[in-house]
């Protein structure tokens, strides 16, 4: 199907993304250490007080990015109690409530997301990078419009594949 | 946003305060600062929470969340912008982040003593920067008293060359981090709840605030020195929500005003009074209270004024006129 | 408004709503019934996460797939088969071992169930372990990845309660090391009584030079505990910084000395660490707005006045919290768990004298234990995963680990030095 075929390459992209992030901000995090150790030991004078607030905002983008790739396969951590409990029909009519819900919830954030980076985030800089904060709301905005193109890849899925809603997350491997 | 404050925003403001609607509104405010209730700050608003429910007959009271209950000076401004907070004790230095004229004060050796900063705070220099406030949604209505900070820890400095050796923590504003570089210090910036740990495990061997916080933080325990660098003196301001000041009636307006000034002296006084008794306290303590040479540091430093200045929206302005107010 | 939120927030948790979402929608909704603008939600979901602490999270989960694929597991269950291996009992007292070693490099008790539970599940069956057994010694020992320093839920806790969290490393050692050894005792005991797990005869010589090979092998990734550890102990670096090093230190262990890492695993380990991290750092982001709404209705201040009325005294005032985070960590995962009571029992700890760091290690060893309580129980569904085996078939070992679990928490609740004598050292 074209839909979910879309989503798989953008969810392709994302993941490649989230690897560059995830590098950029482990070695911009470590150099800062290196800085306090290394070149302070050969004496060499730099600083780069902005090693710190660079792998915050990295981290910021990929909690957003992350979270729209964990929504695709039913990732996000939730109390299942009823949806395994109770009879099969209703598990699955629970189950896809709460997808709704969390729909809902992606579309509050778009456009939380939305005012925060255009109309807030124009008006504030950072204290170190001096850069508008409009480039780290964008992640809101941006994570949360992926996250509900991933919800909707997900129903398709269990529609046209038939598979159980209740045992997506499982699939996967479960995290902490 | 910060330029619809002053305009459009008028129909939510009847939500500020949960008012009744009647033409005698009523106003429940919600007010922070990120320091513990011995600070002025904490002094400042209760005053002003207290000035304001007698003013006002209880139509207007006012909640105080001390300790960075309601988030971070930067998060707390930004709560106000919108009005979901009505009023908060700041650093300037915080407001910078948002209206970068405010980062005038984070230039080293502004002032020589805590009495000259306020006296120049409090006149037309304030008013300036007061005036930066309505276009983003801010009413300034007083300033609390300016607070001098020094740097204290593991690392005793005598002189501008104890710097050269030293690994210090400054908080996140480039005016700080570009003195204490200039300095010839190594400059780590970390949250303020980290330092005493930092201080404890030697990550960093010095911080920077004023006597009374130094204190008030613990961090006492984990430093031997109190270094007297004098380099920052930084006013706090009171600032209220654009969006809560318009709801308000004239009359009112000139109530919570004049409440603010009184509630800012005593303020003020209560930091003059702990500034005094830190000192006391610190030797009891068994804390090195160190006279450091700022000859040295000052000239290492003098050419920063301009520089930073020049970098600040209508900062040699600012500059010139603070200078010709000593 | 607090009230409106938290009937919708228990609403949506119970229909499963995931929990960032019921947060998130729960205090959104109650702020639009109040008529207020919800701008504030993104400034504190932003302010929730942009903290430079909460960074060794995504660094420490990192740390703990970068080990599972660099074959760090397999030699340090090797290192402690060769150690304790041989006597009765000795592969589930090996198992619990290698979970410590493995514990003290992640940050997660889920990494650490998976990363051992694969290898010695299958071993102690060949051993004669029943297979139950065998699958609810993995689940039970897990816990202490977030007991046995580094752990995420330690970053947490200091986050939201203001702790230090290089104190709550530290001040985990010694508890992790408490459970660790009375579940080694427990399972040598019910290896005599049950007569599994039989003792192999192995001669002096060949025994230690096993072991010395075993120790060879593994020694590498015995230096990472060391460095972590040391280096916060002895003030090197905060956690965020010995996260990062532990991260650049695997990487370089997994590529070049044991050279299992491969460049073409790197784009998985990395974005599915990046995906863990989302999910619980999400849930952070979003505790904020819903614990603000609570602070600013004095909320947390009248339940610490509730309990408060409720006892004087600290020693029953531990027991409550210990029932109460029970309950919760039976229903809850972990993070969401301290996000939501830490910053409202904290401060009431405080008041009955209790050192907040001890405090932190009360709460988080019960919700560790959490982690095997059913029906949330993700030690459980992973290591039953790996076993192929049904929760149900569980029940009678599990009993038996839990009670130890519990007599380990009561033992930590009422004797602080366990937890803070390290730290007057
Ligand atoms: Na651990
Ligand atoms: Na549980």
């Amino acid at each position: 199907m074209f839909f979910l075929k879309f989503t798989e390459r953008v969810n392709k992209v994302l993941q490649i993304v989230l690897t560059a992030i995830f590098i950029t901000m482990t070695l911009s995090t470590f150099l800062g250490v290196l800085v306090r150790f290394v070149f302070r030991a050969l004496d060499i004078q730099v600083t780069f007080p902005w090693t710190e607030e660079l792998s915050r905002y990295l981290m910021i983008w990929l909690v957003f990015i992350g979270a729209s790739l964990a929504a695709r396969t039913d990732q996000l951590i939730s109390v299942e109690v009823l949806v395994h409990t109770l009879p099969r029909f209703i598990g699955i009519a629970i189950k896809l409530f709460s997808l709704l819900i969390t729909f809902v919830f992606f579309v509050y954030l778009t456009l939380i997301g939305y005012e925060l980076a255009f109309n807030q985030g124009f008006n504030q800089t950072s204290p170190i990078l001096g850069i508008p904060m409009m480039i780290v709301f964008l992640s809101m905005f941006l994570g949360s419009i992926l996250g509900m193109l991933n919800l909707i890849a997900l129903y398709l899925e269990s529609v046209f594949l038939k598979k159980d809603i209740r045992f997506t997350s499982m699939e996967e491997d479960s995290v902490e | 946003g910060g330029e619809s404050g002053s305009t459009d925003n008028q129909s939510d403001s009847g939500n500020n305060g949960g008012g009744s609607g009647d033409s005698e509104q009523t106003f429940k405010f919600t007010s922070g600062h990120t320091t513990s209730v011995e600070n002025q700050q904490h002094v400042g608003l209760v005053a002003l929470a207290e000035l304001l429910e007698e003013k006002s007959g209880g139509s207007i009271t006012m909640d105080v969340f001390e300790n960075s209950q309601l988030g971070s000076e930067p998060v707390m401004l930004q709560a106000v912008q919108d009005g979901s907070q009505h009023i908060v004790a700041t650093s300037s230095t915080s407001v910078s982040n948002f209206i970068p004229e405010w980062g005038i004060f984070d230039i080293p050796f502004l002032f020589e003593s805590t009495e000259q900063a306020d006296e120049i705070v409090r006149g037309e220099v304030g008013d300036r920067l007061f005036e930066t406030l309505p276009e983003h949604g801010y009413k300034g209505l007083a300033w609390l008293s300016s607070i001098e900070r020094n740097i204290y820890g593991t690392k005793k400095i005598e002189s501008v060359d104890d710097f050269k050796t030293a690994t210090l923590r400054s908080i996140e504003a480039p005016g700080f981090v570009e003195t204490f570089t200039t300095l010839g210090a190594q400059v780590v910036t970390m949250p303020g709840s980290e330092l005493y740990t930092a201080l404890q495990q030697g990550v960093v061997e010095g911080g920077d605030n004023s006597p009374e916080l130094f204190l008030g933080l613990g961090h006492d325990e984990v430093s031997d020195y109190y270094n007297l660098t004098k380099i920052h003196y930084l006013p706090i301001a009171i600032i209220m929500s654009l969006d809560t000041w318009e709801a308000l009636t004239p009359e009112q307006q000139d109530m919570v005003m004049a409440a603010a000034q009184e509630a800012a002296e005593t303020g003020s006084a209560a930091y003059a009074q702990s500034y005094e008794e830190s000192f006391i306290e610190m030797e009891e303590l068994g804390v090195e209270v160190v006279n450091t040479d700022l000859t040295g540091i000052v000239e290492a430093t003098k050419h920063l004024k301009e520089e930073m200045a020049n970098n600040i929206p209508s900062g040699m302005e600012l500059l010139e006129l603070i200078e010709s107010n000593k | 408004m607090a009230g409106t939120m938290l009937v919708i927030f228990l609403i949506l948790f119970i229909l499963s709503v995931p929990i960032a979402a019921s947060l998130g929608l729960s205090s959104i909704w109650a702020i639009q019934l109040d008529g207020q603008s919800i701008n504030i939600v993104g400034q504190k979901v932003f302010a929730g996460i942009d903290k430079f602490v909460l960074m060794a999270i995504p660094f420490f989960i990192l740390a703990g797939n970068v080990m599972q694929n660099g074959g760090i597991a397999r030699r340090l269950m090797n290192l402690a088969s060769a150690l304790v291996g041989w006597f009765r009992g000795g592969f589930g007292a090996a198992t619990v071992l290698s979970t410590m070693f493995f514990s003290s490099m992640s940050g997660s008790s889920s990494a650490t169930t998976a990363a051992i539970g694969s290898i010695t599940i299958p071993q102690m069956e060949k051993k004669g372990v029943p297979k139950n057994y065998a699958t609810a010694l993995v689940a039970s020992s897990g816990e202490l990845g977030a007991i046995i320093p580094p752990s995420t839920t330690m970053i947490i806790y200091g986050f939201v309660a203001n702790v230090s969290i290089g104190g709550l490393f530290l001040a985990g050692i010694i508890p992790g090391l408490l459970i660790g050894v009375s579940l080694i005792i427990t399972f040598i005991i019910l290896a005599r009584v049950m007569g599994f797990d039989p003792p192999t005869k192995i001669e002096k010589e060949i025994w230690l030079k096993e072991l010395w090979k075993a120790f060879k092998d593994a020694f590498w990734a015995l230096m990472m505990p060391v460095i972590i550890l040391g280096g916060i102990y002895f003030g090197y670096f905060t956690p965020t910084e010995a996260a990062v090093i532990a991260v650049v230190y695997g990487f370089i262990i997994g590529f070049f000395v044991y050279k299992e890492i491969k460049i073409k695993d790197l784009m998985n380990i990395f974005s599915k660490s990046a995906i863990t991290s989302a999910i619980v750092l999400l849930i952070v982001g979003f505790s904020a707005i819903f614990s603000y709404i609570l602070t600013v209705n004095k909320i947390p201040h009248a339940v610490g006045e509730m309990i408060v009325q409720l006892t004087g005294n600290p020693y029953l005032f531990l027991l409550l919290v210990n029932i109460v985070v029970f309950i919760a960590g039976m229903f809850m995962e972990t993070a969401a768990a301290i996000l939501i009571i830490a910053p409202i029992l904290t401060p009431v700890a405080t008041q009955f004298g209790i050192d907040p760091i001890h405090f932190g290690i009360i709460i988080i060893v019960n919700l560790a234990i959490g982690m095997v309580t059913p029906p949330v129980s993700l030690n459980l569904f992973l290591a039953c995963k790996i076993a192929n085996l049904r929760i149900e078939q569980l029940f009678k070992p599990m009993l038996l680990f839990l009670s130890v679990l519990i007599v380990n928490l009561l033992v930590i609740t009422y004797i602080p030095a366990i937890s803070l004598w390290i730290l007057s050292l």
